[in-house]
């Protein structure tokens, strides 16, 4: 993922599975369009760095947050499919949580005057 | 936690002994990413070459991608252990002379140092086998006239002693040469490197090998409890005290 600074290293594995499990909340999908996904829905800001994404979904899949299988693409090419499993969803509802509510402590701290 | 890591073990598992299908499906994925990649920059209007070489500079190196993926797939540990085991199986195999040379300097570097090390144990770490080892007390006498320091104790010496000392209750005499000493309780003639039984209620050593220590003996010394007597021998004391 591109961020300003990169001494954000471990916030930015943390955030870049929690992003990889949110886009897979409405189905199965190949690895570029996990990429694309997150990229549209943060309207271009957030763009995940290629190279790290396929380490970060073979992770998750190792810790049992994703399951994975092959299939047929939209233009009929093989692809590995990503979809979340149970303890995924779990996962990501925790995260997201924490993640709300510490952004919004950083966010109120910053508008303190 | 723990599930997660049993899940991680067990899909290690499962490809250990097929990790070239597991190599086999990451270049496919990988490559699957750079051709979709290159398709949607062809539709921006670059040339088949150019949206190839753009779709390869966003994605990075492929091959750190690949390998580091891969490498969550091992028993990293595990496998490089083998892998090292291997090589020296072969290296030995290849060099037998150096083999040879190596196992021997290192049973003997093994055997020299164990047989030190028991020597250290017994002579110098090991406590005494008596129930406070830390308060026997071996008390010489010295004559200044021969310069010598370890004299055993005139008899008459000790008994004043052991009126004088009176914290020190339990004083007994011993000695490690042979004579007879004309004192009541010390009468008997003692081998080299014996204590008498009268110093058993002093040093109190503890049991050992089944053999237990008993009192009520008759005046000499039976076979039973003779490995104990040769332990308080050790001491070579003159008098032994505990205070």
């Amino acid at each position: 993922m591109t961020l300003k600074k990169e001494s954000e290293g471990e916030l930015l594995q943390g955030t870049l599975d929690l992003l990889i499990l949110k886009a897979l909340t409405n189905g199965a999908k190949h690895g570029y369009s996990v990429a694309e996904w997150i990229h549209d829905s943060s309207n271009d800001v957030l763009a995940v760095e290629e190279g790290a994404l396929y380490p970060a979904l073979h992770r998750l899949e190792l810790r049992g947050l994703l399951a994975s299988e092959w299939g047929a693409s939209e233009n009929n090419r093989r692809a590995k499919y990503y979809s979340l499993t149970a303890a995924g969803r779990r996962h990501l509802n925790a995260e997201s949580e924490y993640w709300t509510r510490m952004s919004a402590a950083v966010t109120r701290v910053l508008r303190t005057a | 936690m723990i599930r997660e890591r049993l899940h991680a073990v067990w899909l290690r598992l499962k490809v250990l002994g097929n990790r070239r299908r597991l190599e086999r499906d990451l270049d496919e994925e990988v490559d699957f990413h750079l051709a979709m990649r290159a398709d949607k920059n062809r539709m921006t209007g670059m040339s088949a070459d150019e949206a190839s070489y753009c779709a390869h500079r966003q994605f990075g190196n492929t091959t750190l991608t690949k390998e580091r993926a891969t490498e969550m797939w091992r028993f990293a540990s595990l496998e490089d252990f083998s892998q090292d085991l291997r090589f020296a199986v072969r290296m030995f195999g290849k060099n037998f002379s150096f083999t040879v040379v190596a196992v021997l300097t290192l049973a003997l570097g093994i055997g020299a140092n164990t047989a030190i090390f028991s020597v250290v144990n017994s002579v110098l770490l090991r406590a005494l086998p008596y129930r406070e080892p830390d308060r026997i007390v071996v008390v010489w006498e010295q004559n200044r006239r021969l310069n010598s320091k370890t004299n055993t104790v005139g008899p008459a010496n000790f008994f004043v002693w052991q009126e004088a000392i009176p914290s020190s209750s339990r004083w007994r005499s011993c000695t490690t040469i042979p004579q007879a000493l004309p004192v009541m309780d010390c009468r008997r003639k003692f081998r080299r490197r014996r204590c008498p039984r009268i110093c058993w209620p002093c040093l109190a050593p503890r049991r050992r090998s089944g053999a237990f220590f008993q009192m009520t003996m008759p005046g000499r010394v039976t076979t039973t409890w003779w490995s104990l007597v040769t332990d308080c021998g050790n001491a070579g004391s003159a008098a032994t005290s505990t205070s």
